[in-house]
């Protein structure tokens, strides 16, 4: 069993199998071995946690991915995620941008990339200003380069 | 204002997001604030995606190169079709004398005298596609026409029927093969079985077909000459299900619009007044059309009828054709490690009419050019529960939903794959016995150029007195913009105007107009001189 201490203080005592889809502990378990004492996770709170050792639950048994892919390389450029996936990240925003912060802390890539296909699929097909009420984005163009910017948009304005 | 969540994860996994995006969010996202604008603007992989698009292209299913990988592919293709410049014009593929013969998915495949297949897959230089050669020894039964699709490897080879056939009946057989994996062998996908058969209830030893397959579609329209009706069919060719039925000599043609549509050339279908000529193309959604009974083409109750500009009653009409390539459900096959293919549904549509003009010896070719945008804009917009056909004007979806133009540009009725995507390849005329042969290439993608990727000659003809458009060389890529207006006259009843805007350009090729005899053709990574001069398929290879 590998000891996990998150932000709030909570302690979680975790197969050692299932948290290893975390490079980053997986990582740490190879260089340090064996030891009673606690990994610290200053960056994640017990909430979200609770929510990635879900992830890494459902996922145990399933081979992790390979270390020496090319970063350059271009993956799956898709939007499509498993069912199981899709329900796991129907959760508030908060909470999807906490395990995103998670994932890419504790490198978990496959839930990273599902973590930013949400994402991709809230922004697909919605207008800007659907895009910055979704998000709390303001809006900081002067009304001259908002008009700069749809002009130099015009060319895939469809026929 | 508290600060937005997309902006409290790094800037790089933020990046990881929007480079999922397709062009049209990633321009959507230079709209909504001056942070999203920069990352967009200034990361490599949402240009490349903006790049893509604009060129008509969409990824290929499983490249494993970087990005700069693609970005080098994609210019060096973008730039060699849009000036012409081939990369490569060393291979010659000798022409057999079997009879047969297609293009498709960047395969050429003939029949040789013995009756063999023999099949070259065309090499692309930027796309990095090998060159390959294989053949398919000769049937048990006569082949009377065949069709393929490469990235399906499929082999759809059509017996020939008659009481002198293999079978000594009047029965068509469809036969469901493998096209390259293991050549000749039943296709493992035609769960309805390697054949389909369709009876016919008449004798006519002179029939001919056409052969098409789009996705798990597979259409044969089937021309009679001495008895019966042209007859047109649709079978699902992996469950073996008949999907559409439809019967008619008015059937001149036929092409896939949709995994749901077909587009059918129809002459003298609906005639306005009893003397007009007019042709006419239609529209028939396969799901909503009965299978069953065969159906007759003026009877049909749920069709889209769209009306082609009216011509002269001393107009004569020899030959009413549609040529759109590849299907507009192409795909390549998903191991293919392409960077990048033909985006779906970015199809150009070349309708062609050649036409006797009363007192004038020569014939000429009426092309209309339709993208596939305009079928379908038309499509959405039909009311669904309407009864009877549904008409449309040429002014509602001609004028400015395609481009026609006249010309005596020679196309061959034989080489007729002069089209891929929205490329449209044709010689040009007039040149002298010692003069080297011109061909132009018109592109019906202006992205490029609306996006200032390509400098062009722009040309905008308001109005022409003539009816013809004159063709001239140039080796700038003109940009036509402006609206033709063809006057009334001998070919028209009234004034034709069409507006789609297309880019073209012409090359000189390493032929002399004196060994002529020779046609043209393209695929997605080469041009294809015929030369029946030499005997040779010349491939150009970009």
């Amino acid at each position: 069993m590998v000891l996990l201490l998150t932000s709030d203080n909570e302690m979680f005592s975790v197969a050692e199998d299932v948290i290893k889809r975390s490079a980053y502990i997986k990582n740490m378990l190879e260089d340090v071995g064996e030891s009673d004492l606690p990994i610290p996770l200053p960056n994640v709170e017990s909430n979200v946690l609770v929510k990635i050792l879900e992830y890494c639950e459902h996922y145990r048994g399933e081979p992790l991915p390979a270390s020496d892919v090319d970063p350059a390389e271009i993956g799956d450029r898709s939007l499509d995620i498993a069912d199981w996936d899709q329900k796991y990240m129907a959760v508030d925003q908060e909470m999807l941008f906490e395990i995103i912060l998670a994932a890419n802390y504790l490198d978990i890539k496959s839930l990273l990339d599902v973590g930013c296909k949400t994402v991709a699929k809230m922004m697909k097909g919605k207008s800007s200003e659907e895009i910055r009420t979704l998000f709390n984005i303001a809006n900081d163009f002067t009304p001259e380069e908002e008009a700069q910017i749809r002009k130099e948009n015009a060319w895939a304005e469809c026929r | 204002m508290s600060l937005s969540p997309l902006f409290q994860i790094p800037p790089e996994i933020l990046l990881d997001c929007i480079e999922l995006l397709d062009y049209k969010s990633l321009l959507t996202c230079r709209q909504v604030c001056r942070q999203l604008r920069n990352l967009v603007d200034e990361d490599a992989a949402c240009q490349y995606t903006l790049d893509l698009y604009t060129a008509g292209l969409e990824d290929g299913p499983s490249f494993s190169g970087t990005l700069s990988d693609r970005f080098a592919a994609l210019n060096q293709y973008r730039e060699g079709w849009d000036q012409l410049k081939w990369r490569d014009a060393q291979m010659d593929v000798p022409m057999k004398q079997g009879g047969l013969w297609e293009l498709y998915g960047g395969v050429l495949a003939q029949q040789t005298q013995t009756k063999t297949f023999e099949f070259t897959r065309l090499p692309g230089i930027s796309r990095g596609i090998a060159s390959n050669t294989w053949s398919l020894e000769k049937q048990r039964y006569k082949v009377r026409d065949f069709g393929m699709d490469p990235s399906q490897d499929l082999l759809v080879l059509l017996e020939k029927p008659g009481l002198d056939g293999y079978s000594h009946d009047w029965v068509h057989r469809a036969h469901f093969l493998s096209l390259e994996k293991n050549p000749g062998a039943p296709h493992p996908l035609a769960k309805g079985g390697p054949v389909i058969s369709h009876a016919q209830n008449f004798m006519d030893p002179e029939m001919s077909y056409t052969i098409q397959v789009s996705g798990n579609l597979v259409g044969i329209l089937i021309h009679t000459i001495q008895a019966g009706e042209n007859e047109f069919l649709v079978w699902d060719w992996k469950s073996g299900e008949r999907k559409l039925y439809l019967t008619g000599d008015e059937i001149r043609a036929f092409t896939f619009l949709s995994d749901q549509h077909v587009l059918l050339c129809v002459l003298d279908l609906f005639p306005v007044e009893d003397e007009d000529v007019e042709p006419t193309l239609v529209v028939v959604d396969i799901q909503r059309s009965g299978a069953g009974e065969p159906e007759n083409i003026l009877r049909l109750d749920e069709c889209i009828v769209l009306h082609c500009p009216p011509f002269q009653d001393t107009v004569g009409i020899a030959s009413f054709g549609i040529c759109a390539d590849p299907s507009p459900t192409w795909r390549p096959d998903e191991k293919s490690s392409i960077p990048f293919h033909l985006a779906r549904d970015n199809r150009l549509y070349v309708v062609t009419l050649w036409i006797q003009v009363q007192n004038n010896a020569l014939p000429l070719w009426v092309n209309l050019f339709i993208p596939s945008s305009t079928f379908m804009s038309v499509v959405k917009s039909t009311p669904k529960d309407a009864s009877g056909p549904h008409s449309v004007s040429w002014e509602a979806w001609g004028q400015e939903g395609s481009r026609l133009m006249i010309s005596d540009l020679p196309q061959s009725h034989t080489w007729v794959c002069y089209v891929y995507g929205t490329r449209y390849i044709a010689l040009e005329p007039h040149q002298k016995g010692n003069e080297k042969v011109w061909c132009r290439v018109y592109d019906f993608n202006d992205l490029p150029i609306r996006r200032g990727q390509l400098n062009v000659k722009p040309e905008n003809v308001i109005e022409k007195d003539s009816e013809m458009v004159s063709p001239r060389v140039s080796a700038e890529v003109v940009y036509q913009t402006g609206p033709i207006t063809l006057k009334s006259g001998k070919i028209f009843k009234d004034d034709v105007t069409s507006t789609l805007p297309f880019r073209w350009k012409s090359v000189e090729l390493d032929i002399l107009a004196s060994e002529r005899k020779c046609a043209i053709m393209c695929s997605e990574d080469n041009i294809i001189i015929v030369n029946a001069h030499t005997r040779k398929y010349q491939i150009l290879t970009f």
